[in-house]
């Protein structure tokens, strides 16, 4: 199954906007829905940088991205892994997949086709920054990004 | 008056998750690619600069 006239001219657009907000992400994989992910770097204000993977959901634009951080390997401030924490409301975490942390940014209640990859990303960029200050306080992230309300 | 160390930043985002009215407001600037507080009611940063407010009180979802 490929991806449908609207869904290539969606996924088009979509890297429009990410070239200019966050240019380093690409699109890996493109021809094949279910398959297809954008990755790249995201930098925090201290100038470390984050490998970010966001798939593409195979029905693009209605269902909530998966969005891992592939590299560095987490940590929390007191040393354990935040793969092993699992799924962590306090740090705003979903349960691991493939050994890497995934965060909870947009529930599917919450989402709505016309939120695009960058907005998701500008929220990862907001959690970068929470995480952190978790490190640097000890704080959960919670502490910092608020819960969505229900 | 721009702030982007990340100590003004958190206290930001503190202030953001407790519902305070702040007189700052957060901004994503894509050149630098930082997060920028800025005066609320201050001319734009950069007019590729957009709000970090929104996305950020939106909430984070949990399960």
């Amino acid at each position: 199954m490929a991806w449908t006239s609207q869904q290539s001219a969606r996924l088009r657009l979509e890297m429009e906007i990410l070239e200019r907000y966050f240019p380093s992400f690409y699109l890996k994989d493109s021809i094949i829905p279910g398959r297809a992910c954008v990755e790249g770097i995201i930098r925090s204000n201290s100038g470390a940088e984050y490998v970010v993977r966001l798939h593409v959901p195979a029905d693009l634009p209605n269902s909530v991205p998966d969005l891992e951080i592939v590299s560095p390997f987490l940590h929390d401030r007191f040393g354990h892994s935040l793969v092993e924490l699992g799924t962590s409301y306090p740090m705003h975490l979903l349960k691991p997949e493939g050994g890497l942390v995934r965060i909870c940014h947009y529930s599917a209640s919450h989402w709505n086709p016309n939120i695009t990859f960058a907005k998701v990303l500008l929220k990862i960029r907001a959690w970068v920054e929470g995480y952190e200050g978790h490190i640097e306080t000890g704080f959960p992230i919670d502490h910092f990004l608020p819960h969505m309300q229900a | 008056m721009e702030e982007k160390d990340s100590k003004s930043v958190l206290n930001h985002l503190v202030d953001i998750t407790k519902g305070k009215e702040t007189s700052k407001k957060l901004v994503f600037d894509p050149h630098t690619q930082e997060l920028v507080l800025v005066d609320a009611k201050g001319p734009r940063l950069s007019p590729d600069a957009v709000t970090a407010d929104d996305p950020t009180r939106d909430g984070f979802f949990s399960r």
